[in-house]
């Protein structure tokens, strides 16, 4: 398959921004990364737009502005896994031959508060009250404490560590540390699930700059190739994510992370052991223990003594969403996989300053979410 | 205001979700949740679907599900659900959610009926519950589903 590699990323910071519209937003986050690539609009020759709030043409709406040069501006949509769709469908276009550049768009101006359930559930679901998100996490959350002893306490640490990570990116929403004690004194939302282990709904954006690995040499010097970007959905009784209404008792399917992790690292010819650093899906604390386990980061049930151990802080063994994760950055969901990516490319590349994993060769992005809508891209400098 | 004709009569009650629960709706205690099992690999689902998820088979039966479960997982919603719940909301009152995982092979999604969190425990044994949510605009009682704790 022919070697594709990021040659420009851009971010407009994740947030509140009562004074931008969307195509603000989005635009912001589109020229940094021409600027980063050194190139200019009119030399992008196709782009996909992530995205779930914003209304139809949005990728039109954004980046025909820019300069109304004729190339295809489509949206696509995966709930949570949307960037990774964009960054997969620019890379396949590449791969096909039908372009040499290409750009991946994920911009989000969400509604404040809960997610509206109308984009996710029957009618019957919401007038039954079983349309919070959390809950679908927090039911989880609750077995998986039932089976392997897992503690609100190790829960409460990953919320504490991604808060910590955040003090130092400019780009999250809050960049707060929070203690433990007032991480489990924040209300409780779902239990077990406290208000501060849960990623806010926000808005902001993130743009990369793909090239054929023939030509990336031409926009910088150190090319990001694209080792693995894998999009799955859940399939049968693999994964508890809204807007599910049963589950079977009888079959377990590998879950979403699993499949698609695993299809990642097979194209990228590597496996866990071989990650300096991952941005994987914090929508609560308990998911990112969850994802250690089905990345394969660790076994089943060891997540909690994972986080313990601290092989997952800043300084461990294999950081994790040294960014401050979603928790502290908040999920703008159409822009939070093109977000991980803008920060894994830096960390590569060595520019992520005070958040720089030493050394860090090969990244991992993850997000999962609704439908069980799973990507996962493996990156390499 | 239309003065009712026959005030002993029973108001008018449909199904929340088609499909999902044994008729008539007159007597609610008799009421069960009904699926659909698959005739080629035995998979259970919630109330009518048009293939098996799990083998895609298309030769799909109604089954009348079990009102008697067991608590797989739960969660206690402390927030009011967004968008048009129609639980008791001025004022809110937190309830719990439930996993609920029946003999059939099936975990259903519910609401719990009991407000007394400390009492509700994993494994603890469940009973259906089918009871008016609301009355909608046409003065219909809208039918859903609940668990409550049972005897064991």
């Amino acid at each position: 398959m022919k070697k594709v590699a990021i040659v420009g990323v851009g971010m407009h910071k994740f947030g509140r921004f009562e004074d931008e519209t969307y195509r603000q937003i989005g635009q912001e986050a589109v020229k940094k990364a021409l600027e980063d690539a050194n190139i200019s609009w009119s030399d992008i020759q196709t782009a996909y737009m992530s995205t779930q709030y914003l209304p139809p043409t949005a990728g039109v709406r954004i980046l025909k502005p820019l300069g109304a040069t004729g190339i295809p501006l489509v949206d696509v949509e995966a709930a949570c896994a949307s960037g990774g769709v964009a960054v997969k469908q620019a890379m396949q276009a590449i791969q096909a031959g039908s372009c040499d550049l290409a750009m991946a768009v994920g911009t989000e101006k969400m509604p404040r508060g809960f997610m509206d359930p109308m984009a996710n559930f029957e009618k019957w679901q919401v007038e039954m009250g079983m349309s919070t998100n959390p809950s679908y996490w927090s039911i989880m959350a609750h077995r998986h404490m039932h089976d392997y002893g897992t503690t609100e306490l190790q829960i409460a640490k990953v919320a504490y560590k991604n808060h910590k990570n955040s003090v130092n990116n400019p780009y999250a929403m809050y960049q707060k540390e929070f203690t433990v004690e007032e991480i489990l004194a924040s209300p409780l939302v779902c239990d077990p699930i406290h208000l501060l282990e849960i990623c806010a709904p926000n808005e902001g954006a993130a743009a990369v700059v793909l090239s054929s690995w023939d030509k990336a040499h031409k926009y910088t010097a150190t090319p990001i190739t694209i080792e693995a970007c894998v999009h799955t959905i859940a399939q049968y009784s693999s994964d508890f994510r809204v807007p599910i209404e049963s589950m079977s008792a009888q079959v377990v399917n590998p879950s979403p992370t699993e499949t698609a992790s695993r299809k990642a690292y097979e194209n990228a010819g590597i496996g866990p052991e071989d990650l300096d650093v991952v941005e994987l899906q914090d929508t609560d604390a308990f998911c990112e223990l969850e994802a250690y386990e089905k990345l394969g980061l660790c076994g089943p049930g060891e997540s909690g003594k994972l986080i313990d151990d601290g092989v997952t802080e800043m300084g461990g063994s294999l950081p994790v969403n040294v960014s401050g994760g979603l928790i502290s950055k908040g999920e703008p969901v159409g822009a939070s996989h093109l977000g991980q990516i803008a920060e894994l490319v830096w960390q590569l590349r060595g520019q992520a300053g005070k958040r720089q994993v030493p050394n860090a060769r090969v990244a991992m992005g993850h997000v999962l979410g609704a439908g069980g809508n799973c990507a996962v891209t493996i990156l390499k400098r | 205001m239309q003065a009712k004709e026959t005030p002993h009569k029973q108001l008018k009650r449909i199904p929340i979700r088609e499909d999902l629960f044994t008729t008539p709706l007159d007597r609610l205690d008799q009421v069960k949740l009904k699926g659909s099992r698959c005739r080629d690999c035995g998979e259970v689902f919630l109330g009518k679907v048009p293939a098996c998820g799990n083998c895609v088979g298309e030769k799909m039966e109604e089954l009348i599900l079990s009102n008697k479960g067991i608590l797989w997982s739960y969660t206690i919603l402390r927030y009011r659900p967004p968008g048009d719940y129609k639980g008791p909301s001025d004022p809110y009152l937190p309830f719990a959610e439930g996993l609920v995982e029946l003999p059939e092979g099936i975990r259903v999604l519910a609401p719990l009926t009991e407000r007394d969190f400390d009492k509700i425990k994993i494994g603890m044994p469940l009973e259906l519950v089918v009871e008016k949510l609301y009355t909608d605009d046409d003065n219909s009682e809208v039918i859903a589903f609940f668990f409550k704790p049972a005897e064991a």
